[in-house]
């Protein structure tokens, strides 16, 4: 096999990973991402519009299927029936827990990690957080403000999308938001009683597109979120940085179980897989 | 009877059911839109068959039917018997599947665990039931009027008309109602009596609140409408 080298190579694709290959490639690098596990198919592995009928143990999961491998905290894209085939998680623990602990942390081995289910809430840090120890003398102060940091976040908001409204918080400052995702009836009697308590009641930031944005579809609000998204309507690394979109160039992926191309033997699983990716065209 | 070992037939039909439940027959009263391989042949034939209990005796299936279908009865919407929930409790216990107190399950151990305590209940309270029926009516629950049966469950039911003993009756009663409950609102029958708006998975704009001027919610920030198609950069 050819020797191939690579400008960087970037270990995981997740929410960290898969931003830094995109922007590598952006830079016109050539990257190399290693990933453990198979490559994230929207279409394949989400389940996100069956209903617990639709689903042999509605929803719940069974138990069984797991029985007998290392210690699995529940998740509930997998166990719950909600992704297709349990390739994408982890089912072997690969950590120790120190004596009479009980500390499990699930993984998705999929391209794209658990970013491809995650919970999209995407506040900005402030002062309060960057010069905490200055502030109440716990920590270390961070080498940075928030002003330095501050148009960082715009960027990587107006990339990924992210609904909210302007609060007008220092603790958690305002950002450049699509509009706000609208409330339902609860969300109002919420805020009402929240007011007599003087608690505010105010919409998370949240990375999901309420209008299409960057070549993203806006949301169709099925609520399923957390199982994934087929039409790539929040910010995951499936849908954004490690498919690309607009400018962005689609990559050249192989997984563990495609192997090194023409080597004639697979890649052992669980030592690493390949995705590669080729530099932005100029 | 309650607190006696589980007899050697049962312990056989455990393991029978083990290989039953990897084949899933499918149910009668639904279909599974997921399950490709489970389309045609297997349903047809399951459509024009009886539900054979993958688990219950057929007595005790008969009754945990019964029980069902007083806990939600038809009226204007259709009960547990038409949504199929003895079908769902026979199969999620014999599957070892942990419905209710999921709170307290943290690993798939503890849902194995939980799900073959659920077998031990299941059969120690249908007998139960039948025990304290008979010593109470002469009968079985399910050889009962209807009254002397709507009267024995209120007894395990509510609070003001608990009698003394009859504590494992009500614990049972209670996973009972956890089961029948779960069974019936992941039915499609269930979710539609329910009125669930997540029956539909694909909305135009948000199906948020529509009338945020109501009284009971006044004093808002701003509209509701989100109707804009563009970018919004408030920041």
């Amino acid at each position: 096999m050819p020797i191939r080298l690579f400008d960087a190579i970037v270990v995981g694709t997740g929410a960290g990973g898969g931003m830094a290959m995109k922007l590598l490639c952006e830079a016109g690098l050539s990257v190399l991402a290693l990933n453990s596990g198979p490559r994230t198919d929207p279409a394949k592995h989400y389940r996100m519009h069956r209903q617990p009928y639709d689903l042999k143990y509605r929803g719940l999961g069974n138990p069984l299927s797991l029985a007998g491998r290392a210690h699995q905290e529940h998740y509930s894209v997998e166990e719950g029936e909600y992704t297709e085939g349990p390739e994408l998680f982890e089912h072997d623990v690969a950590y120790c827990n120190a004596p009479g602990t009980d500390w499990y942390w699930k993984r998705c081995k999929g391209t794209g990690g658990k970013a491809n289910f995650w919970g999209r809430s995407s506040a900005r840090y402030g002062d309060i957080d960057f010069k905490a120890a200055s502030l109440d003398g716990f920590g270390e102060d961070w080498p940075v403000d928030y002003a330095e940091i501050a148009p960082w976040f715009s960027k990587a908001e107006r990339y990924m999308g992210v609904a909210s409204t302007v609060q007008n918080r220092p603790s958690n400052p305002d950002g450049d938001y699509l509009p706000q995702i609208p409330w339902r009836c609860l969300d109002y009697i919420i805020q009402e009683a929240g007011k007599k308590i003087g608690v505010p009641y105010l919409p998370d930031r949240c990375a999901q597109l309420t209008v299409a944005h960057n070549g993203h579809p806006a949301c169709h609000y099925c609520g399923n979120c957390t199982r994934g998204c087929d039409a790539g309507s929040f910010f995951s690394p499936t849908w954004f940085t490690i498919s690309g979109s607009g400018a962005h160039q689609k990559p050249h992926i192989a997984d563990r179980r495609t192997g090194p191309r023409g080597s004639g033997r697979r890649a052992r699983p669980g030592h690493g897989s390949r995705l590669r990716r080729s530099p932005q065209q100029a | 009877m309650a607190g006696q070992g589980i007899e050697r037939r049962q312990a056989l039909r455990y393991i029978a059911i083990a290989s039953v439940a990897a084949t899933f027959p499918g149910f009668s009263q639904w279909t599974f839109a997921c399950s490709d391989h489970l389309h045609g042949a297997a349903l047809t034939s399951a459509a024009v068959q009886p539900y054979r209990p993958l688990f219950f005796s057929s007595d005790h299936f008969r009754l945990v039917e019964r029980l069902a279908e007083m806990i939600i009865p038809a009226d204007d919407t259709p009960g547990a018997k038409q949504a199929g929930v003895a079908e769902f409790i026979d199969f999620m216990v014999g599957n070892r599947v942990p419905v209710s107190a999921r709170n307290e399950i943290r690993s798939t151990q503890d849902a194995i665990r939980a799900g073959e305590d659920a077998q031990v209940r299941f059969l120690a309270g249908l007998n139960w039931i039948n025990a304290q029926s008979t010593s109470e009516f002469g009968h079985p629950f399910l050889d009962c009027s209807a009254d002397q049966q709507k009267s024995f469950l209120e007894m395990l039911a509510y609070k003001t008309k608990f009698k003394p003993a009859t504590e494992s009756g009500r614990e049972f009663f209670q996973m009972m109602r956890d089961y029948t409950v779960i069974g019936y609102y992941t039915s499609k029958i269930g979710l539609e009596a329910l009125g669930y708006p997540g029956l539909r998975t694909a909305w135009p704009k948000m199906p948020g609140c529509t009338h945020p001027d109501d009284p009971e919610h006044a004093h808002l920030p701003q509209s509701a409408d989100h109707s804009a198609a563009t970018l919004r950069i408030v920041g």
